[in-house]
């Protein structure tokens, strides 16, 4: 029998017009780019192609990357124009260096799906390549955002692995932290152990991972040497301190468990700044042998790594880091940043106040108090913020529990609707008093409100129209004055009345007629509207924004507002209450 | 303005026909249903009925004055192979039924050309068209002057109809009785059949229209505005009568049922109703605008009382002072 040489794997395609692409562009730019070789199709379909780039006349500033006179690059091409072109060299002089992964892969695409354009070929990538020499070596990459790679870097990331959340500081020393699963895709890092199952975990400072955090268990510990011992090619010498920590911790988490361990790492040139995380795990099995070699020897006594672990494959998990040092809220330059840290009142919990409940609470407000004693039914969930497990509940226990699963830091109260006598001071407590009922009982008691000396909220009434629910309307009592809402809704009802222009917004002080409401169940039933989920949301996150970007300076008055695809015109219209 | 709820009454008090008058349709064709299925002759072929036109449509309105308003409805009959070479047979067996019927047989009862036509004392009549579904499939009505079969779908009218319908936000329907209006009662565009108007206009209605104009189904002037104007449009990019196919997909035309002169006329006065209402639509004065409105569509356009910021109806039976309040529910919901 004849033995035969499988055939070489040859470029795809795609990988067959980058490449032409990439001889032509290489011609016309001697000797700046270069081909220095063949390109090689591997097994693996990856087509890599050796290249240089003369970098003689690039400026060097002093802390800036040294560059050769010209850099030696391996360009790979993925078989599938889907995924960027890599680069990487073959050395690794530019570890340590920003954008750089395991001290040889650059990091040219921060976000791909945004950044790589399948149609555009090859000329953008090497465009890329220049702008990072150029960067680099000007020490140009700006440290608070050009992210030290090893440090939750793209491949510090095992798929299936649960997310870590951790929103506690974290020391750059040795502790022990706790991790808590709180759904099967989340732990939850805290400092004391939240619940009888939450497992120990060390805390392990690193001062730099220029190439990496490896992932086996012995290129950690080889990796996390300190880096004036750094020698990637000893793979012996383990940390001692890191590999005790792992089985001190293993030895008191139970049997057939993972152990899990955080690394903090020191950013290179910001050290002061709070440490970068990564959290690693050592499958159950590999924490079961630790376990059984921590009991036979104390942990700080196991020395160096025993051979039946070193090839321990680690995972890396995703991490959401949410301290308030290294995160930026996404909404802090929006209208509804107002609300952050608010104590708000909010009464009615339907169409409007459901919504309104939500939204303020995502954006951060510290308390609310919500007070509605109807009850879910099947009906509202199609336009009110319930779901199934709410039916049967009243509105405001059910709210209350729907926001507590959306933060865990709110507080919630819930009150008896007003005129409830405990509700008198809600205006003197709270900064916000938001009515959603239109109740005329609630509107008269806020009336009453409004008239108590240095009150420290501002009124606010929110409905929609009862024909679609794409109509808006926000009425605002400045805590400056007295005016009841009441007085503020009349004069400016009067207003709109007479306003011809404003037409399309008459209906919301008209009574509506016997057609226009909705009788959704047979016999005497209470008369209701007609809108959806999406008209409710759209009008009432209108109405919200209105309110956040009138709470820093509160004027009295009635903001009308519609949705686009109700087509009444105008589409916003603020009329403030005269004063004077 | 747009002075919807002036439509609105308008539309309730004096377009439509009363609920009484349609509660008394429903009566009086179940009983002839009933007669004729108890005819011994006839009954064993009667397999069912529907309403048609612009009854089953819900677009009949008010006669004008003492007009009669009518209904029609369809008859499903068993199709009887013996009368295969003379499909007028169907109308005469009908016709023979009420004849022989104690009641209806006394009764003013007459052969249409594609129905038998039973009149009431009060102002009223009833159309009843014979309809069949062939061996080979067809849905036909009867043709009595040419004794022939005319395709029909009703089913895939209705369907039409409910599409249009559900496009314009359920202003169709009412925009096409306003219409009716404005031909009946006011004498425009009259020689316009109900059904070339009502495919007319239906047509104009396009679920692309709100896309790049939001709201202009949104009530009933707006959708009045927006389906004449577009009907306008539609009319004046053709001088010479169009063929107009019926919408229920049966492959008939209506092309018969006017000619150039009704068409011209018709095309002319739908212009100037094109501007009439974009004038009345947008005058920005209320008094103004209800005038321009009347102009259109007569007296009996309502004035209708404007209501008053939040205040108790002053129509109230007891009154009570004055609140800066309302006792009823204003047009909100939260």
């Amino acid at each position: 029998m004849t033995k035969h040489k499988p055939p070489a794997a040859r470029p795809s395609p795609s990988q067959r017009r980058l490449l032409e692409e990439l001889t032509a562009l290489a011609a016309a730019h001697a000797p700046d780019l270069r081909i220095t070789g063949r390109p090689r199709t591997g097994t693996d379909g990856l087509v890599t192609v050796p290249i240089s780039v003369r970098t003689s006349n690039m400026p060097h500033v002093a802390g800036g990357l040294p560059l050769q006179q010209s850099e030696d690059f391996l360009l790979t091409l993925p078989a599938t124009p889907m995924i960027p072109p890599q680069v990487r060299t073959s050395h690794i002089r530019f570890a340590g260096t920003p954008h750089v992964l395991q001290g040889n892969r650059l990091c040219l695409y921060l976000d791909p799906a945004r950044e790589w354009d399948p149609a555009a070929g090859i000329t953008p990538v090497i465009n890329r390549l220049w702008q990072w020499l150029t960067d680099a070596a000007a020490g140009a990459f700006d440290a608070a955002t050009a992210l030290y790679h090893p440090v939750g870097g793209v491949l510090h990331h095992t798929p299936g692995t649960a997310t870590v959340v951790v929103r506690e500081p974290v020391p750059h020393r040795p502790a022990t932290a706790w991790l808590t699963q709180r759904t099967p895709d989340r732990l939850d890092l805290t400092c004391a152990p939240a619940d009888p199952h939450s497992h120990r975990t060390p805390i392990l400072p690193v001062d730099t991972l220029p190439l990496g955090a490896g992932s086996t268990l012995a290129e950690l510990l080889t990796l996390t040497r300190p880096p004036t011992a750094h020698d990637p090619q000893t793979a012996d010498a383990a940390s001692p301190a890191l590999l005790t920590a792992l089985a001190a911790s293993a030895l008191r988490n139970p049997e057939d468990t993972p152990q899990h361990f955080v690394l903090a790492v020191r950013h290179p040139t910001a050290p002061a700044t709070p440490v970068f995380l990564l959290v690693g795990r050592l499958p159950p099995q590999a924490a079961d042998t630790l376990r059984r070699l921590a009991r036979r020897s104390t942990p700080s006594r196991l020395g160096s790594l025993p051979e039946e672990l070193a090839d321990v494959p680690l995972a890396w998990c995703y991490l959401s880091d949410e301290r308030p040092e290294v995160t930026t809220r996404r909404d802090t330059l929006r209208p509804v940043r107002v609300f952050q840290d608010c104590h708000i009142h909010i009464w009615g919990c339907g169409g409007i106040g459901s919504w309104a409940a939500e939204m303020v609470a995502r954006a951060g407000a510290a308390h609310l108090t919500l007070s509605d004693p109807g009850r879910v039914t099947g009906g509202l969930l199609v336009r009110q913020n319930y779901t199934e497990e709410h039916l049967g509940m009243t509105k405001a226990t059910a709210l209350a529990s729907r926001l507590r699963t959306l933060r865990d830091d709110l507080r919630i109260d819930i009150a008896a609707p007003p005129p409830d006598p405990a509700l008198l001071k809600a205006a003197d407590q709270a900064d916000l008093v938001i009515d959603a009922t239109v109740s005329i009982t609630a509107g008269r008691f806020l009336d009453l409100l409004a008239q108590q000396p240095y009150r420290k909220a501002v009124l606010a009434q929110l409905a929609t129209d009862s024909l679609t629910a794409s109509l808006g309307i926000l009425t605002i009592a400045a805590p400056d004055t007295p005016t009841s809402l009441s007085a503020i809704d009349h004069t400016v009802g009067g207003h709109v009345l007479n306003d011809p222009s404003l037409e399309a917004y008459h209906a919301l002080w008209d009574e509506p007629d016997p057609g226009e409401e909705l009788r959704p169940t047979r016999g005497c039933s209470t008369p209701t509207f007609h809108g959806s989920a999406a008209d409710l949301m759209a009008t009432t996150a209108t109405l919200i924004n209105m309110l956040g970007t009138q709470m820093r300076h509160p004027v009295s008055g009635t903001h009308l507002c519609a949705q686009p695809h109700s087509g009444a015109a105008p589409a916003h219209r603020f009329i403030p209450y005269p004063t004077g | 303005m747009q002075c919807r709820k002036n439509f609105d009454t308008f539309l309730k008090n004096t377009v439509n026909l009363s609920q009484a008058k349609l509660t008394l349709l429903d009566v009086r064709v179940e009983a002839i249903y009933q007669a004729l299925k108890a005819d011994p002759e006839l009954g064993p072929l009667i397999r069912g009925k529907k309403p048609q036109g612009s009854w089953a449509q819900r677009t009949i309105i008010n006669p004008v004055g003492d007009s009669e308003f009518d209904a029609d409805f369809m008859l499903h009959l068993t199709e009887n192979t013996e009368w295969a070479d003379s499909p007028k047979t169907y109308i005469d067996k009908v016709y023979a039924a009420l004849h022989r019927h104690s009641i209806y047989g006394a009764m003013p009862h007459t052969r249409k050309c594609r129905c038998v036509q039973l009149s009431y004392a009060n102002s009223m009549h009833v159309d009843i068209v014979p309809y069949l579904q062939l061996a080979d499939g067809r849905e036909v009505i009867v043709n009595r002057d040419a004794n022939t079969w005319e395709q029909a779908n009703p089913a895939g009218f209705t369907a039409w109809m409910q599409k249009k319908d559900g496009i314009a936000n359920n202003n169709l329907r009412k925009v096409i009785r306003l219409m009716k209006y404005l031909r009946n009662h006011r004498g425009s565009f009259t020689g316009t059949r109900s059904i070339i108007l009502t495919t007319l206009l239906g047509e104009r209605v396009e679920e692309i229209k709100p896309l790049t104009d939001p709201g202009c189904y949104s009530d009933v002037p707006t959708t009045l505005l927006t389906i004449v104007e577009d009907l306008d449009r539609w009319l004046q990019a053709r001088p010479y009568k169009p063929s107009i196919a019926d919408p229920s997909g049966s492959g008939v035309t209506f092309d018969h049922r006017w000619d150039q002169a009704t068409y011209s006329y018709f095309r002319d006065r739908i212009h100037t109703h094109a501007r009439e209402i974009r004038g009345a639509y947008d005058e920005p004065d209320y008094d103004r605008s209800v005038r321009l409105w009347r102009k259109l569509f007569g007296d009996a356009f309502p004035d209708q009382p404007r209501p008053a910021a939040s205040l108790t109806p002053a129509a109230a039976k007891f009154a009570t002072p004055l609140l800066i309040t309302t006792t009823s529910r204003t047009g909100r919901a939260g």
